[in-house]
Parts: C-alpha cells; structure tokens; sequence
C-alpha cells in the first residue's frame, strides 16, 4: 500500500473567480493544480520551500506535510488571510507579496514553487532574476506555464488573466538563459489509463495511445501537452521521475451508477411481471369463484331439469359433434388452399428477387457504360482542346512564317535595291579612282618640286644662322620672342628704344643667363612636361611649355618639377641665413649650380643631409643625381620616403620615378611614404578597431522596433542576429517589440527573442528606449539597435563590441551601412564621423547612464542625430566601425512616406539645436514644395551648451560628405 | 510590405549568379560580395562560386564562411565550384565557362569577388527583360574608390567611370563592366555563352560583342544603379589604376586592343539588332562598320 495522506481542502472554499484555482472547482481544472502540487510535495520533501502565488494557499498545505518550512506568497491580501485561517499549524506560513519583488531575504529557500505564475506579468526577467536571489546556491525552481501554442491556439479561447503566455520553446529559453541545468515535463489532464514501465533503475520510453475518432493514434511520450512543466537548477538534477494522477472515483462512478441502474431496471420490470401475474392471478380467482358460484346454482337448478332434458342433450351432443367433424374437414380443405398459395407467393417473390437483382446488374452496367462515355468525352474534348491550341500555334506560326517571308522579301527587295545603288556607285567610283589617279600623279610632280624648293631654303637658313651677324643679333630676336604679345612695329620700337637708352647689353646679358639656365634644368632632367602641363591646365595645346615656364610660369609660381618647389627653396636659404635667389634667376638652375654640398632642400619631401648620406662623395647637384641613378638603386630621399618599399609595394611602378610617383599620383590615393608609415598607421586602425584584443566578454542585447514589417525580411533580421550573438561569444539575446501588428508567432517560436508587450506605436526612438531600458536593468554591457529591415554580417556585432572595449566604453558606434553606405565622412585612422546612424547603433551601458537614451519627441528620423550630438557634448567619441557591416537597403524609398517626419524632425533638431534660420527655412521650404503643412512642434527647450557640435551647413546630411 | 516578396523574378524565373574568386586571402572582399547577393530582392536566386584551383584547406575555408551566410537565408543556395584543370594559367575565362556549365534557370548573371551588387538591381534588370523581350538588360555600375589596409576596407569616393549610352556607344568602348547585366537564357543560342579560355583582359568585352552583336539588348535601365566596382589601391584590380601603367601591362592591354579590332570586323549585326537600331537591313554589316558610321 503507498502512502496515504490527507487531502487539503478548506471548510470554506474561496469562490472562483478564472484567476486563480480554488478548491471550490473540480474536474480538469482541480487535476491539473492538484496533480502539480502533488508533484511538488514530493520534490519538497524536507526542504524550505517557497510557493509564490500561492492563492488559496491549499498546494503550500499539502506541500507542508513533507516539507521542513513552507511559505506561500499571494499578491492578494484577502486570499492571504482566507489562506491563514483554512491551514493554521507550524511550519507554514503565507505573506502578501509580488512574485516581481518577493518579500524574502537573499539566499532563504532551498526550492521555489512556482506554478500558473509567469503568464500573468511581463516582467519574467525580473522574476527569474528574484526567484534566483532567494534560492541558495543549489537550489530549484519548479515552475509551470501553460504552453502558448497549445492553450491559446491562434482564433481560440482566451485567458483574459493571461497577460503574457510563452511558448514552450521561450519557456525553455528563458530558464536556460539563467540555470546551467533544465528539465522539462510535459502535463496534461487525462481521464483513461496510464500504463508506465513499474521498477528498473530509470523509466523507458513511454507511448501515448489515443482514441481519435475511428481511430488509434500512437505517439511518443505526452503530446499536446496543456502544460510544460521544469525543475531548473545550477546542480544536476538527478531525479527523472515520471508521475501519473488518477481520481478513480470520478473515472469508475458512471460504470458503477450504470450497472446499479441497470439492476434496478430488472428487477423492477421482474416485479412489476410479478405484480402483473398476481393481479392477473387474483382476477381469475374471483371469476372463478364467482363463476362456481354461479355454476353451482345453475347447477343445483338445472341438476333438477337436467335429468329431463338428458336425453336432448345427447342427441344435440351428438349433432354437434358431427357438425364439428364437418368444419375440421372444411378448415383442413382451406389450411391446404392456404399453403398453395403461399407457395405461390413465394415463387412469385423469388422472381420478383431475381428482377431486382437483374435491374441492379443493369443499373451498374448501365453506370459503368455512362462513366467510359464520360471519360470518352472528356478526352475526346482534350484531343479537341489540343488540336485548337495546335490549329492555333500553326497559325500563329504560319503567321510568322508568313510576317517574316514578308519581311524577307522587303529585305530582299531592299536589298536587290541596295545591290543596284552600289553597283552604280562603284561605276562611279572608278570613274572617280582613275580622275583622282590622274590628280595624285599631277600633285607627286608638285611635290617634287616643292621638296626641292624646301631643300634650297633650308641651306640658305643655315649659312644665315651659321653667320657671326645673325649670332650677334640673337639677344634682339629673343626679346622679340619674350614681348610675344605686341606688333612687330611694337617690338622694333621696343629695341630702338632699349638701344637709345643703352639697356640693350643688359637684355643681352638676361637671354644669355636665360639660355644658361634652361640648359643647366634640360640636363638635369629636371623638367617634367607632363606634370607642368597639370599645374597650367589653361595652355593650349601645342604651347612651348618649358619656354613658358622660362618666360612666364616661373615668374607665377610654377614648378618645373615635381620634386623642387620653388618656394620651399627660397624659405630654406632663408631659415639657414644663406643668400637669396638672386632677382631674375631661375630658382631651379640656382639650386644645381650650387652643387653637391648645397646647405637648402629643393623640397619638404628631398633632404639634401639625409640624401648625402647614402651618397657621400657626390659630385653633382643631390636631386639631379636622384633623378639620374638614386631613384632606381632604391635611394631614399627622405628619412620619410622609403623609396625601394615604396616602389616593391607597386610593383608595376616600373621604372617610374617612386618620390614623383608618391607627390604626384600615391599622396593623393592614400599611398603611405614608408613602410613605418603604414605600419604606424596600420596599428592605429586596429588600435581603434580593437583587432589585437582579447574577444570582449560583454553582454550584449540586439534591440528591434517592428512596424508592420515583412515576415522574411524579419525572419533574416533575426537569423543574422542569431549568427551574429554566435560569433560574437554567444552572450546575448534579441530583444523585440512591436510599434505595428503583431510579429508572426511562428517566428517567435523559432527565434524565441525576449518580446515586450507592445505599447501602440511609440515611435523609433520611444520604443528603443522602451527595449534599452530593459535591457540594462537586465544587466546587458551593451545595446545594439538594429532596424527590422535589414541584417547582420556574421561578424558585424563581434567588430562593435571590440571597437566598443577599444573605447573603453565611451563610444557611440555605427556599424555600416551595406552596401549603400552613408556618405557622410569618417576618419580614416581613429574612425570618428560628426553622428551615427540608428539604423545599426552600438549604445554602450556608461553612455546610457549619463546622457540616456534617444530623445522621445522625436517620432522617426533625426533622433540618430540627437543623441550623437549629445554624445559628443558628454565627451563620448562618436564613431563608423567600417568592419561592421549592416545590410541596409535605402534605395526605391518614397519619399512621400519619410518627408512627414524627416522634416518635422528637422524642425525639432534645428530647434533644440540653434540651427541657423536658413536651415529652418530651407525645411520649411521644402515642406511647402511637397504641400505638407508646417507641423507644430511639441515643446522643446533649446540646448545651451554644446552649440559648437552640429553642422546645419550640409542640410540632412548634419556634416561634410565623401560622395 | 516585404521587399522580398514584393519584387524580382518568378517562381519559374531561377536566376543564377556566377562568382569568380581567385584567392582565399580575399574572403573578406568575397564575404562582402555574397552579403550583397543575400540581400538582392530578386527570388529564386542560386549563387555559382567557381574557385581557381583552390586546394582541400582553402576550400574548406571558403565553405566555413558559405555556412554562416547560408544560415542567415537558406533560401539562397551557394555552391562551391572549382577549377582543377593546371591550364591555362590564368583561368579567369574558364572559370566563368565552369559556372556555365553548372547553371540551369532562365537568368545569369556574373560577377567577381571584389564586386558589390546594389539591392534591386537584378530585380530592375529582369522586369526589364520581361518587358523589353532583350536578351540582355544593362544597369549603372559605379566605382568606388576603396582604401584597403589588409581586412580593412574603406571608401574613399564613389565615381560614375562607366558612361555611355546604347549598344553602339558599348561597341565602341566598353563601359558594360562584368555585373552590369542579367542575360534571359531562354533567347539566346546556348553555344553563346562561352568565354575565350585564352583571353586574359577584355574577356568580358569579347562576349558583350558577340552576343550583343547577335540579339537585342536594353539599355533602359542604363542611370539605375545595380553594382559598384571597387577600384583598389593595393594594386589587385585587373584593370589599371594609377600607379599601375607599366609597358608591359600596357603591351598586355594594346594586345587586347587588337583582338578587339578585329573582333568587331567580322562579327557581323544581326537582322533584330539592325531592326532594334532602326537600319536599313544590311547582310554584310559588321560591329566595326556600324560603329565608324555612327562615329564617322
């Protein structure tokens, strides 16, 4: 015999509201509690437990025969003292209190009860998180929820108690996300039989064989299960019992009170025979005595008579009888009569069988003919069907054929017509070839002559150059030459002119020093046409431009080449207390006669010292001997421009000068000078990025606000969260809320993120805040708002957490938008940009701290801006990960749907932010151009510190841009 | 609305997209390229990647990467080609003929690990398909200018390089970079899609005259941006960047140039194509005729 135990019950029993159980229900509803709590009381067996929502406070009773303490928790005060009265003895005890905030101290109870708790609040974190402040170290929670997808199907009833049902699979998440061990049962209310394995050290396998309508459906272990059950535990949980309740009386008592009633029924029809035969019995008896009654009277005065009439009566005795004889003989005649007829009927009702049976077998024949008729028909009308689809195509084909015959006869026609143009246009060109033969051999002739003619002229030039005269009068054509601009009267003024006022050998002195200079630059190979070309970009072609540079662009500024500057020259023989450039002389010639030991660089990018050296016994200008033999041993003009680096990192520089190459082309495509350069610059970006860093163990909790958003754009978002947490060290969660129509609950089973009852549709910013809030109080290092339509590189939220530890938590950080990424500038180096998009922002606990989270007025757009701006004020960095990527489409947006609120939050940001007026009038404007009403705006008081930030000068772009 | 449901082909309209990847030591560029093709808004979409002769380790570095994305939509295959043949050395060609080989839907279109589709660019360029009855719809590439410090990759600038409007202006120069069209499958001869094995620039371009040669094409969706090209500055584009004209290259490319030329003198325009331009049909027009009459 098991144990045998009092049932708890109240002698006044509370009513029932739908709330919570009380022992004034019974059927399913009592065997699901009751069931629970018999479970319960043997888990509890010697232990301090804690029943929270204890309600009538029966379950703590019956856990408190086995138990060393109990004490129930009831947030209401009267079932508390309905409970105190009904279960008065030691041990127990029941306090009003919140499951959220539960009145014990830390560390008091060595198991928690919890059944048919959770689904009445949203706060399961913060239960769980109390459940565990109470427990002691190896402690457990036994807990029940109703299993969402099986109590609330989708269009079935529902619990208006039950403010926040979970799924098996979110029951499930929630305790492992905060107990090393969880074990799930399975409940279920049956009336029926229950067969378990009885002995052996752990019970096997059990089967579920269930009555489904005609049918028996057999199943493994308990399925549609009411209820999910667990024992939950930071120890292993060693018991793995399973647990059966059976209430016999309620399960044998119809087969009891049927088998009385049966009974009954017989034995009252026996009776009411019984009765029946008496009274018929009685009846008779009366009769009879009545009857020989009067039979004895008729008989004593007919007795008398009877003597007489003896005789009669035998003689009508015997009449009688032969008339007797005479109707058996005619009643036996008709008996005959009567079985031939029946015989007939027979017959005649065999045949009529058989005419049934024929017209049955007629009548399926019959069917079977219409069925085959049918289906003839049917396939005759798809062969006919066929043929007109066929009939159709060939004369759709015909068509064709016959529109393109047409057209290749218009072609051919076209054609032949084209033939007959150029054979006629090849007559005429012959005609034209044999004229133009004639003309090319007149023009040969003349060209010969013309050739001779040249020949002539040419010589005579020459002795005229080679003459002392012409030599003598040089420096006169050269200043023809430089006075390029005026009449050639002009010139001839300009050098009778210089002659009367005796400056005529000083000009002569200037075009020789000229002459002088160019050969000197020419045979350094100091001028670089190409480049020169560049800086004057206004020459046309065919303009001599070294004499340009002679005559003009050195006296504007220009440089020969690209590695001497002019300019640099002059302020180092300035800065080293040397001589200047004399007036007039070419600065370039100037620096190459000075030769090898001149004390002045041609350029910030060429140091003589450092060249010398590598090179110490020069005899030549240092820079004319790069350009001649360094460059291509490798020599390095600068202690910053490593040149032989250079030129192995771009490979295909070929024999391309690396300095020229890095001041013309590389600086400006971000090339690096040296080796040490890049790596300098190397380290910095992972500095930043947190690359070296050990992976940071922060929490991590990825926030999304859905408005009516796609099923499979939500279920990506989500799957690439999934990975994302993965790769990020797996300590995290997706936390969800709805701004619009529910998410799809298949979803949520499948991703089981942390859902926040929706608060209506709040805005962007209001429901992030709503996500973040709890999230940090959850005990999250780090928030990561991520919108619902995009979705994560696998790697994307491990860069923003490394980037986010780099900062030591004092950085707002965007991950990419992918691939069309905002234009908006970032720095290369440190990777700071003037705001971060909320489409994918990194929002670390320390920032929420101090400056919270996005500002609630506004509704959508801008709001990203706001809390950037006011990071940078707090002193947080505000920063672009460029290796967290966020795929985010902003292309095909209408803009009907985002000018609303885009510009009334440009409004608000202009507003707070002191924007200038024409910002605020330029959105004004633009609000007036798509004929949308200037809004009015909520209350906003206006920042007074940090007006240094924002950018209002580049409209919504809040900065300068790279694209 | 979903925007993947909302757009792209139909459920019979498989479009596949051939990846050319050459060297592992390029995952994070070839990562970034297959984001971009999960993110396309066209569905069924089947990726294509074909490796040059990659070995075992490599391989199963790639297929590490391809199970985390396939994670994030399984319903975008990536298969894993590659290309064990020891010849040519350079088998950027062939490695497009092995993707070809595999395909089996009504859309290609190809692409190369260090390129990056726009969203609804193959959307816009198969509606275009279905509603011009081309062969082949063209979109916008535009090249972004990127700084790449080992796995760092920053853009510096975005700028359009690649202008030019109508089939001739592409006969004439190629602007038409390798993903910036969707071939219809269905209207072309199947012997057209092939690469010359022996070509190693302009590969592209030899096929773009070929078939554009041979059937209609449209440029409707020319200004509609569908990809970006990333112009590198370590020196690993094939095509020349600053810094980058050696002689040799040079030579390489003046070579090109001429096989080329004389590409477009025999290869004559079809009849449709002649029809599509609105010419007089002409038998013996070649690629290079129409384009010295339209840019005499």
């Amino acid at each position: 015999m098991g144990e045998i135990f009092a049932y708890e019950r109240p002698d006044q029993a509370l009513p029932f509201s739908g709330e919570r159980m009380t022992s004034a229900m019974s059927g399913q509803i009592e065997y699901e509690h009751l069931h629970r709590y018999l479970f319960a009381r043997e888990q509890c067996r010697g232990l301090d437990v804690l029943d929270i929502a204890s309600g009538e406070g029966y379950g703590a009773a019956l856990i408190s025969q086995t138990a060393r303490s109990v004490v129930g928790v009831e947030l209401d005060e009267a079932t508390v003292q309905h409970a105190r009265h009904a279960y008065a003895r030691p041990g127990l005890s029941y306090l009003t209190g919140d499951a959220r905030a539960i009145p014990l101290a830390d560390a008091s109870v060595d198991i928690v009860v919890s059944f048919e708790t959770l689904e009445h609040f949203y706060e399961h974190q913060v239960f769980i998180a109390e459940v565990r402040r109470v427990l002691r170290a190896d402690g457990r929670l036994l807990i029940s929820s109703p299993d969402r997808d099986v109590y609330s199907p989708l269009n079935g009833r529902v619990n208006p108690f039950h403010v926040h049902e979970l799924s098996r699979a979110e029951f499930s998440a929630l305790l492992s996300g905060s107990f090393a061990h969880v074990a799930l049962y399975a409940q279920r209310p049956l009336i029926g039989s229950a067969l378990v394995p009885d002995g052996g050290p752990r019970p096997h396998r059990s089967l579920t064989f269930e009555k489904r309508g005609e049918y028996l459906e057999m199943s493994s272990g308990l399925p549609r299960a009411f209820y999910a059950v667990a024992i939950a535990s930071d120890v292993p949980i060693a018991d793995d019992v399973s647990s059966v309740y059976v209430d016999t009386s309620n399960v044998d008592l119809p087969y009891a009170l049927s088998q009385q009633i049966d009974q009954l029924r017989l034995e009252a029809t026996q009776n009411h025979a019984a009765l029946a035969a008496e009274q018929r019995g009685s009846e008779a008896a009366r009769a009879d005595a009545d009857a020989l009654r009067q039979w004895q009277q008729r008989a004593e005065t007919e007795l008398a008579t009877g003597h007489a009439a003896l005789q009669t009566v035998q003689a009508e005795a015997e009449a009688l009888l032969a008339a007797q004889q005479a109707a058996e003989a005619t009643e036996q005649a008709s008996l005959t009569k009567l079985m031939a007829t029946r015989h007939a009927q027979q017959l005649a009702e065999a045949a009529l069988t058989e005419l049934r049976a024929a017209h049955a077998a007629q009548t399926v024949a019959y069917e079977d003919h219409l069925m085959e008729a049918e289906a003839a028909a049917q396939k005759a009308r798809t062969v006919e069907r066929a043929a007109a689809s066929e009939r159709s195509s060939l004369t759709a084909s015909l068509a064709n054929a016959r529109a393109q015959a047409e057209r290749g006869q218009a072609d051919t026609a076209a054609l032949q017509e084209q033939v007959a143009h150029h054979a006629a246009a090849a007559d005429a060109s012959q005609h034209a070839l044999h004229a133009t033969t004639r003309e090319l051999h007149a023009t040969a002739h003349e060209l010969h002559e013309h050739r001779d003619a040249h020949h002539r002229l040419l010589h005579i030039v020459r002795e005229m150059e080679g003459s002392k005269s012409w030599q003598m009068t040089a420096p006169l054509r050269s200043t023809l030459r430089a006075a390029s601009g005026e009449s050639l009267p002009a010139k001839a003024a300009r050098v009778l002119w210089w002659a009367a006022t005796l400056q005529l050998p000083h000009h002569a002195k200037h075009f020789v020093q000229v002459r002088r200079e160019a050969r000197t630059i020419l045979a350094a190979g100091l001028f670089d046409y190409q480049w020169y070309a560049k800086q004057a970009p206004h020459l046309p072609p065919g303009t001599d431009l070294f004499g340009h540079y002679l005559r003009q662009g050195r006296y504007e500024g220009l440089d020969p080449h690209p590695l001497f500057s002019a300019q640099h020259y002059r302020e180092q023989l300035a800065a080293n207390g040397m001589s200047p450039v004399p007036p007039g002389t070419e600065p370039l010639a100037h620096f190459l006669r000075s030769g090898p030991s001149v004390a002045a660089d041609p350029h910030p990018m060429f140091s003589v010292a450092h060249y010398r050296t590598q090179y110490k016994s020069l005899s030549e200008s240092p820079l004319a001997h790069y350009v001649r033999v360094g460059a291509a041993e490798g020599a390095s003009p600068h202690p910053e421009f490593d040149g032989e680096w250079y030129a192995c990192m771009h490979a295909d520089l070929g024999s391309v000068n690396p300095l020229a190459h890095y001041l013309t082309v590389g600086r400006e495509l971000g090339y690096e000078p040296d080796q040490a350069k890049l790596q300098a610059r190397t380290r910095l970006r992972r500095q930043a990025l947190g690359l070296d860093l050990p992976p940071p163990a922060l929490s991590i909790v990825v926030g999304i606000v859905t408005y009516n958003s796609g099923t499979d754009e939500l279920r990506r978002c989500l799957a690439s969260a999934a990975v994302a947490i993965e790769r990020a060290g797996n300590k995290g969660h997706v936390a969800l809320i709805d701004n619009g129509a529910p998410t799809d609950p298949a979803l949520l089973a499948q991703f089981a993120p942390v859902l926040l009852p929706s608060r209506g549709n709040l805005g962007f910013g209001a429901a992030h805040n709503v996500l973040m809030a709890d999230a940090f109080a959850s005990g999250a290092d780090l928030y990561v708002a991520a919108n619902p339509d995009g979705f994560f590189h696998p790697d994307c939220l491990d860069h923003l957490t490394r980037m986010t530890a780099a900062a030591h938590g004092r950085a707002l950080i965007e991950a990419l938008q992918f691939p069309d990424e905002h234009p908006k500038v970032y720095d290369f180096c440190d990777f700071e940009t003037p705001w971060a998009s909320g489409a994918c922002l990194a929002i670390p606990r320390e920032l929420f701290a101090e400056i919270g989270g996005f500002d609630d007025a506004y509704f959508m757009y801008c709001e990203d801006v706001d809390l950037s701006w006011r990071a940078r004020a707090a002193g947080f960095a505000v920063k672009s990960c460029p290796m967290a990527l966020f795929y985010h489409s902003v292309a095909d947006r209408d803009p009907a749907g985002i000018d609303p609120y885009l510009l009334k939050s440009g409004l608000i940001l202009g507003t707070r932010w002191a924007a200038p007026q024409a910002f605020m009038d330029g959105v004004e404007d633009r609000l007036r151009a798509v004929g949308l009403p200037i809004p009015k705006l909520p209350p906003i008081v206006p920042r007074t510190t940090g007006l240094d930030i924002p950018d209002f000068s580049r409209a919504f772009h809040f900065g300068l841009v790279r694209w | 609305m979903s925007a993947l449901s909302s757009n792209g082909a139909s459920a019979g309209g498989l479009l596949d997209v051939i990846v050319r990847f050459h060297a592992v030591t390029r995952l994070p560029e070839l990562e970034r390229c297959l984001l971009s093709l999960i993110g396309q808004s066209t569905r069924p979409l089947a990726v294509h990647i074909v490796t040059q002769r990659f070995t075992d380790t490599a391989t199963a570095t790639v297929q590490t990467l391809l199970d985390n994305l396939a994670r994030i939509d399984p319903g975008v295959p990536i298969a894993l080609l590659n290309y064990d043949n020891p010849e040519p050395a350079d088998a950027r060609s062939s490695l497009i003929n092995l993707g070809f080989a595999a395909i089996g839907g009504r859309y290609v279109a190809l692409l190369d690990y260090d390129d990056v589709t726009a969203p609804h660019g193959y959307a816009r360029l198969i509606n275009d398909l279905k509603s011009t009855g081309a062969a082949i719809s063209f979109g916008k590439v535009l090249a972004a200018r990127l700084v790449v410090d080992g796995p760092i990759i920053m853009s510096r600038a975005r700028d359009n390089i690649y202008s030019g409007t109508g089939v001739v202006a592409m006969f004439r120069q190629n602007f038409c970079p390798i993903h910036s069209f969707v071939i219809d499958r269905t209207r072309i001869d199947p012997a057209l899609l092939h690469f010359d094995p022996e070509r190693r620039v302009d590969e592209d371009y030899d096929f773009l005259i070929c078939l554009c040669a041979a059937y209609p094409s449209s440029f409707v969706q020319k200004e509609y941006v569908v990809g970006y090209y990333g112009l590198k500055d370590d020196g690993s584009n094939t095509v020349m960047t600053p810094g980058q004209e050696t002689e040799a290259r040079w030579a390489l490319w003046r070579s090109s140039a001429d096989k080329i030329a004389a590409l477009r003198a025999r290869t004559p325009v079809s009849l449709p194509v002649q029809r599509q331009l609105g010419r007089t049909p002409d038998p013996d027009l070649t690629v290079a005729r129409l384009v010295e009459e339209t840019y005499p």
